[in-house]
């Protein structure tokens, strides 16, 4: 699977739809298009369901991306989270910290 | 000349005055010139040789001397001279005389009549033919002490020295102590220098005659951190033709040069006793009975030998005043208390000997120095080493003692500090990847990959969720090494080895950089909520343990982990 990031629009929210391995080696573009992202939007998702693999330099840019909405007053969520993202995520107690969605619906409910 | 211990005539001793000395000019030329020569010269008895010539020419004496404290013998011995006689190497007695006076009163005196002086000594000058008529001495000075004496005798011109003279003698004492100082500085520098040369080279010396290490798997191992540069430390071994490994340690009473000859010989004897094969109980026998011919003086020597059978995986020891040998066979670890007292005391000692099957069991010898390691309020003790060991037990046996020795340096080590280790894990450890790439985050699948072909090669069961862990956590200590340890520079080497051992796998992750503080890296507190640092915590959290420390061979850093996959299988999860 090779890595790519895509950004699409819905009536509530932006996401960034991330696909592939995210480590070291690839985890400068991920913070890049989330900070990006919520720029022009007041109500982020990352879409992480086509992650197959995330490191802690990966997570630290989702991190990033949460305290940036989070200090603009703007929300911020995961949503499709994948099983080794998920895994990845609780190791580091974080799951507690984000908001994180089933699907878009869910998401699309909360935000209501 | 003016030693004498048998005074005649008493005479007044002129003390030097201020007034300003004639022909200042020549004389600051004068001064200005032996100056210079001290300085070009470290050479104390080429600079004197001139100096005198220059002051004696400059003040119109016939002859003068250089006299240098011998501190050992409490006597003034000319070290350069001027004149008609040769009186190079004449020693006077500190307590006598005219030079001797000048020295331990530290002052300048000026005799216009030899003959009337009570202090003069006739005797010099009879057996050179030298007529004294007229003498002036003055003290060498530094800062604290007087080392020597400037003498000179009789004007040529027959006056007399004068008061003129006198001064202008101790104001070119002054520049000749100095250099006189320097030379002796640089001198006993010189002597460090070369005396820690040769200790160097004893050092190369008693090191040469430490076993060559062999290559893995190996069962015997040793290290040896002297305290001081020689040591009176050893540990050796050696194949017998039988397939056997015969094994010696030991460590000779006191430290320093006598305790390192000592211990060349012994470690030579007990090689050429152990050679013959013979029981343990009859090799210490022998080299105590040569020994205790050999030896004087109140040195002894604590020594423990034996021999290793591979094939049997049997181990057979005699202990003479070592500590307690400790036998770890992974449940508990007894200590084997020494059955004799040290080599070379009492002859006719009868030794008690050991002998233990060793299968999957591991035997630490060690010397006094290791469990005397000084902790901030006592010692290592048996129970302390014991304690170390059961940390690093899960570790092969080569990182295991290279983390031996990193914990004893944090110690303070008075004493030279020896450690053999006999263990024989053939067919207990299997290695499951081993790949050197360079410090590059594009490398980071790669090894992960890696991870995951060693984790389905294992031959314990690893639950998947363990599985992504592992990866997550290997990739993250990597990650580190890039960025923390190389600085994201590519060229920068990394080693990832992982074994299986016992049902535990064990990563070995190797790189090549500058020293990474230990004690900066620690797990940080989740609950704070911030990018970056989580790596440690991972490795911290999916790992039974880890540590941080050094490679045997000095250069680099190595995280070992270890994961035990039994012990995952039966929660069957990872938390």
């Amino acid at each position: 699977m090779s890595n790519r990031i895509d950004f699409s629009e819905h009536d509530q929210f932006s996401v960034v739809v991330v696909e592939g391995e995210v480590d070291l080696s690839w985890s400068a573009e991920l913070r890049n298009a989330v900070l990006e992202a919520l720029k022009g939007s007041n109500n982020l998702l990352v879409d992480l369901s086509a992650v197959s693999y995330i490191d802690s330099s990966g997570i630290a840019a989702l991190v990033e991306g949460l305290q940036t909405a989070k200090a603009q007053g703007k929300t911020f969520g995961l949503v499709s989270v994948s099983a080794p993202a998920r895994a990845v995520l609780e190791l580091a107690r974080l799951d507690q910290v984000f908001a994180i969605h089933q699907d878009l619906a869910a998401a699309g409910n909360a935000a209501q | 000349m003016n030693d004498n211990a048998t005074p005649k005539t008493a005479m007044a001793e002129v003390e030097p005055t201020t007034k300003a000395p004639p022909d200042a000019q020549a004389q600051l030329a004068l001064l200005s010139d032996l100056t210079r020569g001290f300085a070009s010269s470290l050479d104390i008895d080429d600079t004197l040789k001139v100096a005198i010539g220059r002051i004696c020419d400059h003040l119109g004496a016939a002859a003068g001397s250089v006299f240098l404290l011998d501190a050992d013998t409490d006597q003034l011995v000319c070290r350069a001279c001027f004149g008609p006689v040769d009186v190079l190497g004449l020693r006077l007695d500190l307590k006598a005389g005219l030079v001797g006076q000048t020295a331990t009163e530290s002052r300048s005196i000026i005799v216009q009549d030899a003959a009337s002086d009570p202090r003069f000594s006739e005797v010099v000058d009879a057996n050179t033919g030298f007529q004294t008529r007229s003498v002036m001495c003055a003290p060498l000075k530094t800062a604290d002490h007087v080392i020597g004496v400037l003498e000179v005798l009789n004007k040529v011109d027959n006056s007399q020295f004068d008061t003129d003279d006198l001064t202008l003698l101790d104001t070119l004492a002054a520049p000749t102590a100095l250099s006189i100082h320097n030379a002796m500085m640089a001198g006993d520098l010189v002597q460090q220098q070369r005396i820690r040369k040769e200790l160097k080279l004893a050092r190369r010396v008693q090191r040469s005659l430490l076993p060559e290490r062999e290559p893995p798997p190996f069962p015997i191992l040793g290290v040896n951190l002297p305290a001081r540069e020689v040591s009176g430390d050893f540990y050796d071994h050696f194949k017998l033709p039988d397939g056997r490994i015969g094994f010696t340690i030991g460590d000779v009473s006191g430290k320093g040069v006598d305790a390192a000859f000592l211990m060349v010989r012994v470690t030579t004897l007990l090689r050429w006793a152990g050679k013959e094969g013979q029981p343990p109980r009859r090799w210490l026998k022998r080299v105590n009975e040569e020994m205790c011919e050999m030896i004087s003086g109140g040195m002894f020597v604590c020594a423990a030998a034996g021999y290793y059978d591979p094939a049997r995986r049997l181990l057979t020891f005699a202990n003479a005043g070592l500590p307690p040998v400790l036998v770890d066979d992974g449940q508990s670890i007894e200590a084997l208390i020494a059955g004799a007292p040290p080599l070379g005391i009492v002859s006719g000692l009868q030794f008690e000997e050991h002998q233990l099957q060793m299968d999957s069991k591991a035997a630490y010898f060690t010397t006094d120095g290791v469990v005397e390691a000084r902790y901030d309020n006592g010692q290592l003790g048996v129970d302390g080493l014991k304690a170390m060991i059961r940390d690093l037990a899960d570790q092969l046996p080569r990182p295991r003692l290279g983390q031996m020795v990193w914990n004893l340096r944090e110690h303070t080590l008075n004493d030279d500090t020896t450690i053999l280790l006999i263990d024989d894990p053939i067919g207990d450890v299997q290695t499951l990847a081993s790949i050197g790439f360079h410090a590059s985050c594009e490398n980071l699948k790669l090894a992960r990959e890696v991870v995951a072909d060693a984790v389905a090669q294992a031959t314990t069961d690893c639950p998947h969720c363990v599985e992504d862990h592992l990866l997550l956590v290997v990739n993250e200590a990597i990650a580190n090494v890039i960025r923390h340890a190389y600085r994201n520079d590519p060229d920068g080497r990394i080693e990832l080895t992982i074994y299986e051992r016992r049902g535990k796998l064990i990563f070995y992750l190797r790189d090549y950089a500058p020293r990474v503080d230990v004690s900066r890296i620690k797990p940080r507190d989740l609950s704070d909520c911030r990018p970056g640092g989580l790596g440690v915590n991972f490795i911290d959290s999916v790992m039974d343990s880890w540590v941080f420390t050094v490679p045997e061979d000095g250069a680099g850093n190595l995280l070992i982990m270890t994961k035990d996959l039994r012990r995952s299988a039966q929660t069957g999860n990872d938390e």
